[in-house]
């Protein structure tokens, strides 16, 4: 981050006269990397996301800004057409109603339709090379769904898909937010920055192959939102560091639309010695009623069908091993996720290794058994002091 | 939506649709009315649910048949019926550390230690603990043998006590570095510029070591996308046992990459937590790779799961040698009497690796009908088969005070054979006494620090009485110290020719033999020249190398093994 100074004061005028109307931030994007000026402490600001202080992003903009009149041949047009969709668009969303339709027609019973089959390799068909992320976990929980049969998420995702589909046919300017976090679109991301994020967990998901996504859970320390980052196996482009640790964030991007929102930092720095003030924090934010869960992990699928999967802290007033499940003060139940040969309460045992747990974190499934929660990770009180260990 | 449209022909109706709305409306109303309908059933409180009990750990097959003493022993009270925690006799107890299972001989150790705290235990018992603590070389329980040692008298006592320092003061220092690294301080990670064996070394202490030195392990060995630097990782880590390593490690086996998953699966079967076995069983039951499915199967096997014992046995025959001798090492953990025979029949063979990890094979076996061969074997002139089968008849003959067997006492291994003295060919006395007063100042130039001098003056003595292996030996480690690696191997390799049993049975002069061809190897690994490597390799462990610490031995081996993988392509 560099501090915008000297000769430029007219700008830092102009910024602190549109203050007072609101302006808090302003963002521009160059050669792929964002430049973002914003003030604190009475001093202009920039960041870039490329990393490099004084950079010629950085410089570009601030050209821009101080350069005085646009050049007279440019002319402005008063009213633009929208541009109609684009053919990528219109494949994908018609592959997706395809598949609805393929569905409907044969019936989740009939697991290895041939014409479900022939309605997902076009989906894979239209969908941008590599698969973007979201798609990708979108068609492994489909399998997923559809092998074990669960009609319930199986219509979340389709349902959450044909919306989707109907932005899609509303043209490339629609839903900005959607299609960046469908098809990582550049366009339609949210900026966050100054903040402080503790990553809690981590898990490997199913995408397109068993898996075969990573996915990270942090919480910022004040608001107590929680967000997710992904990478594909292969795939080094994340932030780096063990889990847990600690990202003094200056800058990322947040795609919203997923739930928890997906974010991508670009600059920060880490702390891989984490203190115990923040699982203090964390333990705060657990829930301590099924009731209160339940109805946020409703209000999440409700914004997000096809795109949600909340993540939730919760203390439990016991833990019932033999019933697999959490029960919090008023006796009810949350069951926890089994694989195949391990129930979720030995793995989260397995974790604590002796330890009292405090709350558990993981993420919510909607089941036709109802309401599960796989448990990622634990916070324990070994000692007199809060730790977190990684249940996956 | 579950039945298909054709099963209900009154959907439309139901749905408020016209009558001729097509198949694509029809979808979409159904999609929607569902995905609602399910959200608000997930958002009201259930009923009590019923009970499910757990089906984790319990559900792990438990060996059949087996009913001897030591496969009823459990390792904690808390199993029920006889357990080694709770056993009081220490012959019986030093019994289970040689022959056990891996979690028995993890149990007998930690209960050995604490007989030593106990001011009652007969000094005879004391004695002979001490005894097989200091001459147990088992690299799966160092941790727990370390923690012994540290019980017991005399030098090797500082010296677990100052390894064990050594570790945490390093590991110590390596958070701090860790802590720079992230924040962006310093651009070289830690670990990795560490050498194999050092790193190994740390990790054998892994549990005493800081939660945040654990979790950059993990973030390295899970994060890294270079296959290479991660299968140096995970053989760093083989002998950690560490749950904090679970997690990553799970996420390795649920990968792709053959060689990652057969490292992984080493690593993580020596780690007890009840997240292993599922882990190894999904990993062994989606695997179609050959050496990967035995390594996998062999890891369930160490954990108590035998059922890849058959499949392992039938790659016995195949005629890939990468597979046979996977195959061959499989059969540690999932062998049974009944694999004695064929497995006797690979200790003839010519090639001195497949022999060696034959008679491993054996000796974890442990059944009486090897132990003719072994004793031929024993008997041997080279120094690896030697120590193998004298460590393989070593562990039979625990199994089979454990069973209850009489052992063949002349196939047991003899009591040490008192040192072979190198004695020089017949020299003048003038000559020898030359070689002498060059040798003897050279050791006073060396006391002194003067490296330079000490090495002129044993060279002379070498030149003058070129059978003698001392000077040799003292010139090779001048040279060592100093990474010239192929002088002082050159040295090495005449006093291994010379004295050989000597050099051996020395431990303070066999790890600088050892180490010696290991560098040495690495330097001509890093000149491109692949094959030479090897055979250095090949060539230090043709020799006895019980006496040179474990990671050391470890590190040996798995750069011989990356370096044989690499060979076959």
């Amino acid at each position: 981050m560099s501090e915008h100074s000297g000769g430029n004061e007219a700008l830092l005028a102009r910024f602190l006269q549109h203050a007072e109307s609101g302006l808090r931030r302003m963002s521009f994007e160059l050669a792929n990397e964002q430049v973002t000026l914003f003030m604190r402490d009475g001093r202009l600001r920039e960041l870039c996301t490329c990393g490099v202080e004084r950079c010629e992003h950085i410089a570009v903009v601030l050209r821009f800004l101080t350069d005085g009149a646009a050049p007279a041949d440019v002319r402005v047009r008063s009213s633009v057409r929208p541009p109609p969709p684009d053919q990528g668009a219109v494949a994908l969303a018609t592959a997706f109603e395809e598949l609805c339709v393929a569905c409907a027609r044969a019936g989740i019973e009939a697991r290895d339709s041939p014409s479900i089959n022939q309605a997902l390799a076009q989906l894979l068909t239209a969908a941008p090379d590599p698969v973007p992320l979201s798609l990708a976990r979108w068609i492994g929980r489909f399998r997923d769904a559809l092998a074990f049969g669960e009609l319930g998420e199986l219509s979340r995702l389709l349902d959450g898909a044909l919306r989707f589909t109907d932005q899609l046919r509303e043209g490339p300017l629609s839903a900005p937010e959607q299609r960046r976090a469908w098809l990582d679109e550049v366009d339609g991301s949210e900026a966050l920055s100054e903040v402080t994020l503790v990553e809690v967990a981590r898990e490997w998901i199913t995408g397109l192959d068993r898996a075969s996504i990573e996915r990270r859970y942090l919480i910022e320390l004040v608001s107590g939102q929680v967000y997710s980052e992904e990478r594909r196996r292969d795939d080094s482009r994340i932030s780096v560091g063990p889990c847990p640790r600690l990202a003094q964030v200056a800058f990322a991007e947040i795609d919203s639309a997923t739930r928890p929102p997906r974010a991508k930092l670009l600059q920060y720095t880490l702390s891989v010695q984490v203190p115990e003030a923040p699982w203090q924090r964390v333990v705060s934010l657990a829930e301590t009623q099924l009731s209160v869960l339940r109805e946020r992990f409703a209000a999440d699928l409700r914004a997000s069908p096809a795109l949600a999967e909340p993540f939730a802290i919760f203390a439990p007033a016991q833990l019932e091993v033999a019933a697999n499940a959490l029960t919090d003060a008023e006796g009810e139940r949350l069951a926890l996720r089994s694989d195949p040969n391990l129930s979720g309460i030995d793995a989260l045992l397995a974790a604590t290794r002796g330890a009292d747990v405090v709350c558990v974190l993981g993420r919510m499934l909607g089941r036709a058994s109802g309401l599960l929660m796989k448990p990622l990770s634990v916070v324990v009180r070994n000692g007199g002091w809060l730790e977190l260990r990684r249940v996956t | 939506m579950r039945e298909g449209l054709g099963a209900k022909p009154e959907l439309r109706a139901q749905l408020a649709l016209p009558a001729d709305s097509d198949d694509r409306a029809v979808a979409r109303a159904i999609a929607s009315e569902l995905a609602s309908a399910d959200v608000e059933r997930l958002s009201r409180a259930e009923r009590r649910r019923t009970a499910q009990p757990g089906n984790g750990s319990s559900l792990m097959p438990v060996a059949a048949g087996d009913r001897s003493f030591l496969a009823r022993l459990k390792t904690s009270d808390a199993e029920g019926g006889e357990s080694v925690a709770a056993m009081v006799d220490v012959p019986t107890l030093l019994a289970v550390l040689r022959a056990g299972s891996l979690q028995q001989r993890r149990a007998a150790a930690r209960r050995l230690a604490e007989r030593l705290t106990d001011k009652e235990l007969a000094p005879d018992d004391r004695r002979s603990i001490q005894e097989v603590l200091e001459q147990l070389r088992d690299v799966e329980i160092a941790y727990e043998l370390l923690a012994g040692h540290q019980l017991l008298n005399g030098p090797t006592s500082r010296e677990a006590q100052s390894a064990r320092r050594e570790a945490i003061e390093l590991g110590e220092r390596l958070k701090r570095e860790l802590a720079l690294y992230w924040e962006g301080e310093t651009h070289e990670e830690p670990l990795t510029k560490m050498s194999g064996d050092a790193r190994a070394q740390l990790m054998l202490h892994a549990r005493d070591l800081d939660d945040t030195l654990l979790w950059h392990v993990g973030a390295l060995i899970e994060g890294s996308t270079d296959p290479v630097l991660k299968r140096a990782l995970l053989s760093s880590v083989r002998y950690a046992s560490d749950a904090r390593l679970v997690p990553s490690l799970v996420s390795l086996l649920e990968g792709a990459e053959s060689r990652i998953v057969i490292e992984t699966a080493r690593a993580i079967s020596r780690i007890e937590d009840a997240r292993v076995w599922p882990a190894l069983l999904a990993a062994y039951e989606r695997s179609v790779i050959d050496v990967e499915r035995i390594a996998l199967g062999a890891a369930l096997g160490r954990v108590g799961d035998g059922r890849a014992a058959d499949y392992v046995r039938a790659q016995l025959k195949s005629q890939d040698e990468h597979v046979l001798t996977r195959a061959l090492e499989g059969l540690r953990t999932l062998g049974t009497a009944e694999d004695v025979p064929v497995v006797l029949t690979f200790v003839r063979s010519s090639d001195p690796v497949i022999a060696t990890k034959a008679i491993h094979t054996l000796g974890r076996i442990s059944d009486g009908r090897g132990l003719a061969e072994l004793r031929v074997a024993r008997d041997a002139p080279s120094g690896s088969l030697g120590a193998a089968a004298e460590e393989a008849l070593q562990q039979i003959g625990s199994r089979l005070v454990l069973r209850g067997e009489e052992p063949d006492d002349d196939a047991l291994p003899a009591r040490a054979e008192p040192e072979r003295k190198v004695t020089a060919t017949a020299q003048p006395f003038a000559v020898r006494v030359r070689a002498f007063r060059h040798y003897a100042i050279g050791r006073v130039w060396q006391l002194l620090g003067a490296h330079g001098r000490a090495l002129r003056r044993f060279e002379v003595a070498v030149k003058i009485r070129p059978d003698w292996a001392v000077p040799m030996i003292l010139a090779g480690t001048i040279y060592a110290a100093r990474d010239d690696y192929a002088q002082a191997l050159a040295l090495f390799r005449r006093a291994l020719e010379l004295a050989r049993r000597s050099v051996e049975r020395n431990p303070l002069v066999i790890v600088h033999v050892a180490r010696c061809f290991l560098r040495r190897s690495e330097q001509v690994e890093r000149d491109g020249r692949l094959a030479i490597a090897r055979g250095l390799l090949h060539e230090v462990l043709t020799l006895d190398l019980r006496r040179v610490p474990s990671s050391l031995r470890f590190e040996i081996g798995r750069r011989h093994e990356t370096l044989r993988l690499l060979g076959a392509g």
